[in-house]
């Protein structure tokens, strides 16, 4: 679970910065699985998030945050070793299973997971999401891929125009 | 009355994220009907959103139509040529054009179904308007298309219009309306 001891602790790597959800619940972590975000992690390299101070994150609650975070500890080590090239293939099986369990979740939680991911530029973990989702549509009509993503209902004027989409594509619905 | 929309309002490059793992022409043709916003965003990517085809044509003496592979029906929309009626399917070209035999003994055509065009295809080798390298020993030689192709700008009366010819023999051509544009062996 902890990232590999750097030699001399200059680059940070066994550092610990404390991160501030929008609801002000504070989460110590250690700097290396924060920087898996690239905004953190210029904010990190330049020495902030360390002591009292933290670092605040206004567009994300706590709930996503803990998400996030459990993503970015169970991934640093990988990410740390350059996108584990010599990873064994067990290591690399775990990391697999563990991002599947991981997105087994509810599609609103996956909304605020992709957008926290955005904000905070996790490249991984915003594929991972993204790849999720595929899934879930994939050979879906488009009023099933509304009730599977929680789309409101359509307003007449949107069903109709899915109706004259569907005329044009018919074949694709079939 | 406030309605929680929040992957009808996902930013465009989450859903471009999302589009890209849909290899599926059906599975992107049905995203981009989702919502005006997916529609959109999914133009923003090339080729995300599919062409009309891929359908047959089904030409019989009763009335030609036309033949989905995906759902293996027949329809008649849009409304199939009538001169159409009994060709012989060939080959079909992109921007809804379908490369056809017309009959036994009446020619080759393209017949376009979007815009109802027709252009034939010469009926045989004859008349002194043939570059000289097309001309066989038998005179009046009759002409057996193997596989026609088109230039980009193909419209009945466009000057540039010259859909290449694939004869038997390994012999291509370009043709237009306007007469044969040479070929080569």
């Amino acid at each position: 679970m902890a990232a590999p001891e750097s030699g001399d602790g200059n680059n940070g790597a066994a550092r610990m910065v404390t991160l501030i959800s929008s609801d002000n619940t504070r989460f110590e972590v250690e700097a290396a699985a924060a920087s898996l975000s690239q905004t953190l992690q210029l904010t990190i390299l330049d020495g902030g998030g360390g002591g009292g101070d933290g670092i605040p994150l206004p567009n994300v609650d706590s709930a996503t945050l803990s998400k996030v975070l459990e993503y970015c500890i169970k991934h640093a080590p990988a990410a740390a070793n350059g996108g584990a090239p010599n990873a064994t293939a067990v290591d690399r099986a775990e990391l697999e299973r563990f991002d599947n369990e991981f997105v087994n979740i509810d599609q609103s939680v996956l909304y605020s997971l992709i957008m926290a991911a955005h904000n905070l530029e996790i490249e991984g973990l915003q594929s991972l999401v993204a790849k999720k989702v595929a899934d879930m549509i994939k050979g879906k009509s488009p009023m099933e891929i509304r009730r599977t993503l929680g789309f409101p209902d359509p307003t007449p004027e949107e069903q109709a125009e899915m109706n004259a989409h569907m005329l044009e594509y018919g074949w694709a619905y079939e | 009355m406030e309605r929680a929309r929040p992957w009808a309002d996902v930013p465009v490059d989450l859903l471009d994220r999302i589009f890209a793992r849909l290899p599926s022409v059906a599975d992107r043709a049905c995203c981009s009907s989702v919502s005006r916003h997916w529609r959109f965003s999914g133009m923003q990517r090339e080729h995300a959103v599919p062409v009309m085809l891929p359908w047959l044509l089904r030409p019989s003496t009763a009335g030609a139509s036309y033949f989905r592979l995906f759902s293996r029906t027949t329809t008649n929309e849009p409304a199939v040529p009538e001169n159409a009626r009994s060709a012989r399917f060939l080959g079909s070209l992109p921007g809804g054009w379908f490369f056809v035999a017309r009959g036994q003994w009446r020619g080759y055509a393209l017949l376009n179904v979007v815009t109802g065009d027709e252009i034939r295809l010469p009926e045989g080798l004859q008349g002194n308007r043939i570059p000289s390298q097309l001309r066989l020993d038998i005179r009046h030689s009759a002409l057996l298309i193997l596989a026609a192709t088109k230039s980009p700008a193909l419209t009945p009366t466009g000057a540039s219009l010259s859909p290449p010819l694939t004869l038997g023999h390994h012999k291509a051509v370009g043709w237009s309306p306007l007469g044969w544009t040479g070929g080569c062996q």
